[in-house]
C-alpha cells in the first residue's frame, strides 16, 4: 500500500471506500441499482456476458455525453435550493435519458454483430437498459467533469460486469447444474433460473459480499492505520 | 449478534415456543397414518426433515455466536410441515432443499425466531414446489409397496387435480378421502387424523378458530356457489345442492386445505393478532387460496396463497389496531360529552 492511500485511508475511511466502485462500494451490492437485468435476465453465464458487454458499450459514452449536454442546464451550486432543484431536475433527467438513448443507437448494432440472435434473449430488457438508474443516476447530482464521468463510468461498469456474470454463472450453476454451458454438476435448484430465485440468489450474495468488504474495510483502516504509524515512526527517527 | 435482540428472541421463545412443541406432537399422529398408508419411508423421509431442521438451527447458532437454545422447536415443526405436504416419493434431495430453504430463507434470513414475515414451512415448499413440479405434484396410490431410499420407479399420477381441473367430480367415497386413502401429499388426506389436530391445537389455545373457520368456510362458500365442475356454475343454486356439496366436499378435503388450516394458518408470528384481523385473514387466504386452485397451475394452491395474504397480515394488524382507537375515542369523547 503506498503511503498517500493509506493516509487517505486513515484520514477519511468512508471517502476512499466510496470511491471503489468494484468491491468496497459496488453499486449493485450497496446501492442496488441496476436489480432488474441482473435478477430477471442475468440466468446464463453467456447472458450474463451479453449485459456486461451492453452495459460496458453504454455506460461511459451515454456519461459522457450526459455530462457535456447536461452544462447546458447546470445545477450551479453544490447544495441548491429544492424549488431550483426541481426546476431543473425534470430537463436535465430527459438530457441523460435521451443521452443513453442516442448512444444505445449506435451500440445495438455492435452488440447485434457480437451476439447475432442470442441478443433476442435479452428480450425488453435490453432497451430498457436507458431508463437504468445505473446510467441516469446522475441527473440530479452535481454537473461533474469528463474526466470524472470516464473514469468513474470505468469503474461502475467494472463493478456491475463483475456482479453479473458472478450472478449469472451461480444462477446457472444452481438452475441448470452447468457454466457457460460446460456440465459442472446436477441442477441445484432450478427456481434459480426464475425471477423470484434470481432475487434470492441475489440477496444472498449480496450478503456474503457485504460481510466480506465490511471485513475488507476493516483490514485495510487497520494496515494503513499501521502504515502511517510506521512512516511517523521513522520521521521522528530521522528527525531525532 | 445483538444481547438486546437475543434477549427478545429468549422471551418470545418463551411465550410462544409451546406452539411449536405442539405441532411437533400433532405432526406424529398425522405420520403413523402416513406410515399407515405408505409404509417406513414416511418415517424416513420426516426423520431426515427434523434433522436437517435442527442442524441448520445449530449451524445458524454458531455462525451468530449464540447458545443453541434446545427449547426451540420452530425449524423442526417448520420440517415436519414440509415433510408431510410433500408425496410420500419425493427425493430426499428434495426434501432437504425444501427445508433449507423454508428455515434458512424462510426464517434467519430474516433474523431468526419471530422476526419472519412470511411462513417459513410455506417458503420451504413453495421453493421445492416451484423447482421441481413433477416431484411434488405427482403421488403415488396408497398401499403401495415403496422402496425406501430410491422411490422414482413407483408409479405416480396427479388424478385428483387433474379431474378437479378437467371440470369432473371425484368418484371416491367420503370415508376413503376423510381416511386419505387416494393418492395425496403423505400428510394432508387423512382429515379426521387432521381435525382431531386441530382439535387439540385448539384447547391448547395454539390454533385460532377465527382464522381456521373464516378459511374453510370462504372456501366452503367460493367452491358452492361457484363450482369449477363442468354445468354446475350455471345451474340454479337450489336445484343442485347435493352436487354442489360434493364439490364443497371435493375442495376442502384435497389439495391440502384442510391440512393447512391446522398447521399453517396460525402460525404465531404470520397469522393477524387481532380477531377481526384474523377472521379476514383467513377470508382472504380462503379468497387468494381458492384463486390459485382455480386459475393457477399448482394443486397446493394454498401455499402461495399464504405467502401472498402474509405480506399483508402485519397492515391488518395495524389498520385493525387504529380502528379500535379511533371508535374508542369518539366513544370517549362521546361519553365525555353526554357528562
Amino acid at each position: 500500500m503506498r503511503r498517500a492511500t493509506a493516509e487517505l485511508i486513515v484520514k477519511d475511511p468512508g471517502k476512499f471506500a466510496h470511491h471503489d466502485r468494484v468491491f468496497l462500494n459496488n453499486p449493485v451490492v450497496m446501492q442496488g441499482m441496476g436489480l432488474a437485468p441482473l435478477v430477471v435476465l442475468a440466468t446464463s453465464g453467456q447472458n450474463a456476458v451479453m449485459l456486461a458487454a451492453a452495459v460496458a458499450l453504454l455506460l461511459v459514452p451515454s456519461r459522457v455525453l450526459a455530462c457535456l449536454l447536461s452544462r447546458l442546464v447546470p445545477l450551479y451550486d453544490e447544495d441548491p435550493a429544492p424549488e431550483t432543484l426541481q426546476k431543473k431536475l425534470l430537463p436535465r433527467a430527459l438530457v441523460y435519458g435521451f443521452s443513453t438513448a442516442v448512444v444505445y443507437l449506435a451500440v445495438y448494432p455492435i452488440l447485434n454483430m457480437l451476439f447475432g440472435t442470442s441478443l433476442l434473449s435479452l428480450g425488453i430488457y435490453l432497451p430498457m437498459l436507458t431508463v437504468e438508474p445505473l446510467l441516469t443516476y446522475r441527473f440530479g447530482r452535481v454537473q461533474e467533469t469528463v474526466r470524472k464521468a470516464v473514469s468513474k463510468g470505468l469503474r461502475i461498469t467494472v463493478g456491475y460486469a463483475l456482479l453479473l456474470v458472478l450472478l449469472g454463472c451461480i444462477r446457472e450453476w444452481l438452475a441448470a447444474g452447468t457454466v457457460f454451458g460446460m456440465a459442472v454438476s446436477r441442477p441445484v435448484l432450478p427456481m434459480a433460473g426464475m425471477p423470484a430465485g434470481g432475487f434470492i440468489v441475489l440477496g444472498v450474495l449480496c450478503a456474503v459480499w457485504r460481510a466480506l468488504a465490511a471485513k475488507r474495510r476493516a483490514y485495510l483502516t487497520k494496515e494503513a492505520g499501521n502504515l502511517v504509524d510506521v512512516h511517523s515512526q521513522k520521521e521522528a527517527d530521522r528527525e531525532g | 449478534m445483538d444481547e438486546s435482540l437475543i434477549r427478545e428472541q429468549e422471551a418470545q421463545l418463551q411465550k410462544t415456543g409451546r406452539y411449536y412443541k405442539h405441532i411437533c406432537f400433532m405432526a406424529v399422529p398425522v405420520l403413523c397414518m402416513a406410515c399407515f398408508l405408505y409404509g417406513v419411508r414416511p418415517l424416513l423421509l420426516c426423520g431426515i426433515a427434523v434433522l436437517t431442521g435442527n442442524l441448520c438451527d445449530r449451524l445458524v447458532s454458531l455462525l451468530r455466536r449464540r447458545v443453541y437454545q434446545a427449547g426451540d422447536f420452530s425449524n423442526e415443526s417448520f420440517a415436519l410441515v414440509i415433510a408431510l405436504l410433500m408425496p410420500v416419493t419425493v427425493d430426499i434431495y428434495v426434501l432437504i432443499i425444501a427445508v433449507l430453504a423454508g428455515v434458512l430463507i424462510g426464517k434467519e434470513i430474516f433474523g431468526g425466531y419471530g422476526s419472519y414475515p412470511f411462513n417459513p414451512a410455506a417458503v420451504g415448499y413453495v421453493v421445492a414446489a416451484v423447482s421441481w413440479p413433477e416431484q411434488v405434484f405427482r403421488y403415488p396410490q396408497p398401499y403401495t409397496s415403496i422402496p425406501l431410499w430410491d422411490a422414482s420407479m413407483v408409479p405416480v399420477s396427479s388424478t385428483i387435480e387433474d379431474t378437479l381441473r378437467s371440470g369432473g367430480m371425484l368418484n371416491i367415497r367420503s370415508l376413503v378421502l376423510s381416511l386419505g386413502e387416494y393418492a395425496a401429499p403423505m400428510g394432508t388426506g387423512a382429515a379426521l387424523v387432521i381435525l382431531a389436530c386441530g382439535l387439540f391445537l385448539w384447547t391448547q389455545k395454539d390454533a385460532h378458530m377465527s382464522a381456521s373457520v373464516s378459511f374453510l368456510l370462504t372456501c366452503a362458500l367460493i367452491a358452492f356457489f361457484f363450482p369449477r365442475q363442468a354445468g354446475l356454475a350455471d345451474s340454479a343454486v337450489l336445484a343442485n345442492i347435493l352436487p354442489r356439496l360434493q364439490c364443497v366436499r371435493d375442495e376442502l378435503l384435497t389439495g391440502a386445505i384442510l391440512f393447512s388450516a391446522v398447521f399453517l394458518l396460525n402460525e404465531p408470528y404470520t397469522c393477524v393478532h387481532h380477531r377481526m384481523g384474523r377472521i379476514l385473514y383467513g377470508v382472504l387466504v380462503g379468497v387468494v387460496s381458492m384463486g390459485f386452485r382455480y386459475y393457477g397451475v399448482y394443486e397446493t394452491g394454498v401455499c402461495f396463497a399464504l405467502l401472498v395474504v402474509n405480506s399483508v397480515s402485519a397492515w391488518i394488524d395495524r389498520t385493525e389496531a387504529k380502528l379500535y382507537r379511533l371508535t374508542h375515542l369518539q366513544a370517549d369523547a362521546g361519553k365525555g360529552a353526554a357528562q
